[in-house]
């Protein structure tokens, strides 16, 4: 490891290193005084792996760190007084105090807290700049703790696998969190890497010159070669994981300051590290001091919008085409109309065209803009989420509802939060298509309706298409304004189904005239009671409807609604102002579910007497074997009975 | 059996279709056909699939190109000679339409019975769905015995008295609702006013088309007339005046043939040649049973003339969303009368004889 010790660049390194130590030293002062909310991770003793790869960086470039980066982020952006103020919580921060110690965006920086989730964001970023002919790389900050999270393979198999410019750079502190590395790590890091095909190469922050060199070859192997490759940094954290949360022997921790970099520069040239020392305090005081005067972000909650009557419109079901011909026709013309539109998901390629179909014909009629990928649906959400934030349209496809649970972390956690949390700065036009549904005997991880774990949902859309509203015309909306995530249920019957089915007699179907509309069965007569249902069970009401007429003389008025969240009560309630009755039928387990917040809301608008029945799936996974399955799912018949009962008290 | 007919069903392909598109022919249909040939194309919401034909033979089609067909149902046959019969193929029995019995109106089962019980059935065209709560509504309306009332308490009141029950034909049926619609809750006047037969024979002799309908001259300027009256081209509804913007004139005509109401459209904008050719043309329909829904509804006032049948007096009644009725009644003396029962929700005895009067020198010529 031969290097200069008097290289020009390295005094300027060491100077930039006391900031960074300065300035977590300072912030645990200030989360001792009590004027840092929640806590912090500092990266005391880990400096110089930020600002080796910060050296390598050129403009452009991306970099994408963890819970620890307040380091990464000094070295990357240099704004320290954005900064401190975020994490003091100030309307001057980065995010405006939104995001804190652990969200931190500014330019081409991004943070998240939650381990090894923004590694698939950085290989998304890393696909829309392959896809941009751009020559800017990304790099990815983890700790060795997080190569116990399992996104962090899937992504390393696609980046190889595709060519993605990304340099993934674990820290090895040695602990995750509490736990000593022998008890958490099987095999070596550099291994982990090798076994997807990707370069890797080791160096430590007890050299910072030759760990600055180590970064730059890393760096310039994934520019040069457009390959993914991976940097092991060796280094120790000399300060707790958070806060007086640290077991390890105090000896080793002893050791480890006598080793440390900074400690030994102080000892060679005390002078200048006296220097920089005191810059950096100085610099740090006017940091805070600058975040102290600084006012508190502004409470503007968003209003929630007026509600506004519905008007309804007779439905066009003129088109005779099934429905999945339709998805396939919508995705087509996004494709057409709109650069930035791509898809990803798993056997989506012709002549496949995706498990159910929808994407037949797409890959051969717009080749580089369908991607097949692995199994590996928190990944591709995760890429997914990295193309939405280089402004391009991703249109995930997760082939079985259920699959959504796997990706939960990239919807929840990454999705729905980047926007607010990074201020308002971004947005993240990601739209994710799943079947759902049982009734062919698919049995319990291929049957399900788990949409209701995704709603409400912070900045997330989810919407169920139905056999009543066009698809086409609810993609083209979603494609349109397309500014944050939406999570698309498609009914696994209703691929198959027409729009164009014939209507009973006495019966009329009507939609709202908005974006996303809401559809109605509105009977030719005064209605008795609200059903509501959306997606595969509209089917099951229209034809409990017309059997209550026939059978029971009652008439029910069906609203189904595509957008369940966030949720218009506006045409529900129209309804069962007139009604005074609902029935609530869902295919789902129905504890907690949407016909709860339905129920609620009704209740909320005051509307009194009210009388309500709830129609959901049995509170077991659903079954295979069709009778087993049959009863376990609710279909006509189950809405009749609730039906009588709600009415007749039958 | 080699000689039978071979049926093809649809196959079905995959889990999630119960429909899918014939989405084409490969042969013709009573084109010869090979075994394991390719017959059709059809569209299930995966794959473009070939159907083979299962034997040689000639093709007879079952269904029509670019059409939705169900899985499991007929697509074609096979048959030994280009034209041996086929058998028909079941329809899949509609089940709209099980109690869809009078025009755009949906019964529940109930609702049907009771109706049906009580002959008021065709009542209901154009209700959209009738619930049995309607019927018993309308059949209170009419006075009826409330539905689901005991009839045998009928029956003991009338202890000693047989009864023959017939229903009614549907157009008597249809005439009671419109009348008694047009009476309901209505509070109607009668106003006569004579109207001396000289002038008005002067008046027909000036037009030979009144020679075979004298009643055209009356349509034609009641027609014109009601533009200047309007509250008489109008109904009541919920307090409020309900003008027609049109006015298309109602004739009763009645001849043994069961009462009719033919309408002369737009009457106010045609002149006196074209009313008397429609009203000719009309009549001539309701004496060959021809008359069309279209021609009997929709009118917005009308007129009823006894004369012929020699009735010096009547009482006309208001048709359903109507406010007046035009009577005449034959002459005696110099004059015949002319009438006019209207719905003093809406006008007033003064102003009905004004409009009496204003036809009366209309027809005599003097206007």
């Amino acid at each position: 490891m031969a290097h200069a010790p008097a290289k020009p660049d390295l005094s300027e390194l060491y100077r930039k290193a006391f900031l960074i130590r300065e300035t977590e030293l300072r912030l645990l002062e200030l989360f001792t005084q009590g004027k840092v909310n929640g806590t912090i991770h500092t990266c005391v003793g880990q400096e110089f792996t930020g600002l080796a790869v910060a050296e390598a960086m050129k403009a452009g470039d991306l970099v994408f760190s963890n819970h620890r980066g307040h380091g990464h982020f000094i070295a990357v952006t240099g704004d320290l007084a954005g900064l401190v103020a975020e994490i003091m919580g100030k309307a001057s921060g980065v995010c405006g105090g939104r995001g804190g110690s652990q969200h931190l965006h500014k330019d081409g920086f991004y943070s998240n807290g939650v381990q090894g989730g923004i590694v698939p964001v950085s290989a998304g970023m890393a696909l829309a700049l392959r896809l941009k002919a751009s020559d800017n790389i990304c790099a990815a900050f983890v700790g060795d703790g997080t190569l116990g999270e399992g996104v962090v393979y899937e992504t390393l198999n696609i980046a190889s696998k595709w060519s993605l410019p990304l340099l993934i750079v674990v820290e090895n502190n040695l602990y995750a969190q509490s736990t000593p590395q022998s008890q958490t790590l099987a095999g070596g890091i550099l291994e982990r890497a090798r076994a997807f095909g990707i370069e890797a190469s080791a160096g430590s922050t007890a050299d910072p010159g030759a760990l600055v060199e180590a970064a730059a070859a890393a760096a310039s192997g994934v520019r040069s070669g457009r390959m993914p490759r991976l940097l092991q940094v060796d280094t120790y954290r000399l300060k707790a994981h958070s806060k007086g949360d640290d077991d390890r022997d105090p000896a080793e921790v002893r050791t480890a300051w006598d080793r440390d970099p900074l400690t030994l520069y102080a000892k060679t040239d005390s002078r200048k590290a006296a220097e920089f020392s005191k810059a950096a305090k100085d610099a740090v005081a006017k940091a805070v001091a600058k975040a102290e005067s600084s006012a508190d972000p502004a409470c503007a909650a968003e209003a929630p919008a007026a509600p506004r009557p519905c008007r309804w419109v007779p439905a066009d079901l003129s088109s005779d085409r099934t429905v999945v011909a339709l998805i396939n026709e919508a995705l087509a013309r996004a494709l057409e109309d709109d650069r930035r539109v791509v898809l990803l998901g798993e056997d989506l390629l012709d002549p496949y065209g995706g498990a159910f179909k929808v994407t037949r014909g797409l890959s051969t009629r717009f080749p580089g803009r369908v991607f097949n990928t692995p199994i590996s649906e928190a990944a591709i959400v995760g890429l997914g989420n990295g193309l939405a934030l280089q402004g391009l349209l991703p249109v995930v496809e997760l082939m079985f509802g259920d699959f959504l649970a796997l990706a939960a972390d990239q919807i929840i956690n990454h999705a729905s939060k980047f926007r607010y949390m990074y201020g308002d700065t971004v947005s993240v036009p990601l739209v994710i298509r799943t079947p759902m549904g049982g009734r062919r005997g698919y049995g319990a991880t291929h049957s399900q309706c788990l949409e209701k774990h995704f709603l409400g949902v912070p900045d997330t859309e989810l919407l169920a298409l139905n056999c009543r509203v066009d698809p086409g015309r609810v993609y083209a909306a979603v494609f349109k304004a397309a500014e944050r995530p939406v999570i698309v249920i498609e009914d696994k019957l209703l691929y198959a189904m027409r729009l164009s089915r014939p209507v009973a007699a006495g019966f009329r179907w009507e939609h709202t005239d908005e974006r996303i509309p809401c559809a109605r069965l509105r009977p030719d007569a005064d209605p008795d009671l609200t059903i509501l249902a959306y997606g595969g069970m509209v089917p099951h009401a229209e034809a409990a409807a017309e059997a209550l007429f026939d059978e029971h003389d009652l008439a029910a008025e069906v609203i189904a609604p595509v957008r369940l969240s966030p949720f218009d009560p506006g045409p529900l309630l129209e309804s069962v102002r007139r009604t005074r009755r609902l029935l609530v039928a869902e295919e789902g387990v129905g504890f907690a579910a949407f016909g709860s917040e339905a129920a609620s809301r009704v209740l909320e608008a005051g509307i009194s007497p009210f009388s309500l029945k709830r129609v959901a799936c049995h509170p077991h996974p659903v079954p295979s074997a069709s009778p087993l399955e049959k009863a376990a799912l609710p279909g006509p018949g189950h809405i009749i009975s609730a039906a009588l009962e709600l009415c007749h008290g039958e | 059996m080699a000689n039978d007919p071979l049926l093809v069903l649809v196959p079905k392909e995959n889990v999630n279709d119960e429909t899918v598109r014939l989405s084409a022919w490969r042969l013709k249909d009573r084109s010869p056909v090979a075994a394991g040939a390719v017959v059709a194309e059809i569209e299930t919401s995966k794959a473009v699939i070939e159907v083979l034909s299962p034997a040689a033979g000639f093709l007879r089609h079952a269904a029509a190109e670019d059409s939705v067909v169900a899985v499991g149902g007929p697509l074609c046959w096979v048959t030994a000679g280009p034209e041996d019969p086929i058998p028909t193929t079941a329809q899949p029995g509609s089940e709209e339409g099980l109690f869809d019995t009078a025009a755009g109106a949906r019964f529940s089962k109930k609702a049907h019975a009771l109706a049906l019980k009580h002959g008021v059935v065709d009542a209901f065209a154009g209700r959209g769905l009738v619930r049995e709560s309607d019927v018993r509504a309308y059949l209170k309306r009419q006075g009826k015995a409330a539905a689901g009332q005991d009839q045998g308490a009928c029956m003991t009141h009338l202890k000693g008295v047989s009864i023959v029950k017939e229903d009614l034909p549907r157009r008597k049926l249809a005439e009671i609702h419109s009348l008694s619609q047009g009476q309901n809750a209505g509070l109607s006047s009668l106003v006569r006013v004579p109207c001396p037969l000289a002038g008005y024979r002067k008046s027909l002799s000036r037009s030979p088309e009144l020679a075979a309908t004298p009643l055209a001259l009356v349509v034609y300027e009641t027609a014109r007339l009601l533009r200047k009256h309007p509250v008489f081209n109008a109904f009541y509804e919920d307090g409020r005046l309900a003008r027609y913007g049109e006015v298309h004139i109602g004739f009763v005509v009645d001849s043994g043939r069961g009462l009719a109401v033919p309408v002369v459209r737009d009457a106010d904008k045609k002149d006196l040649p074209a009313v008397a050719r429609e009203m000719q043309d009309l009549m001539l329909a309701y004496e060959e049973g021809s008359l069309s829904a279209d021609a009997v509804s929709n009118g917005t006032f009308t007129v009823t003339d006894l004369s012929g049948e020699g009735a010096v007096s009547f009482h006309p009644l208001i048709n359903e969303r109507q406010s007046a009725i035009l009577g005449i009644a034959a002459a005696s003396g110099a004059s015949f009368d002319l009438s006019l029962t209207f719905d003093h929700r809406l006008a007033e005895g003064r102003a009905a004889c004004i409009f009496l009067k204003g036809l009366r020198d209309r027809l005599a010529g003097e206007a």
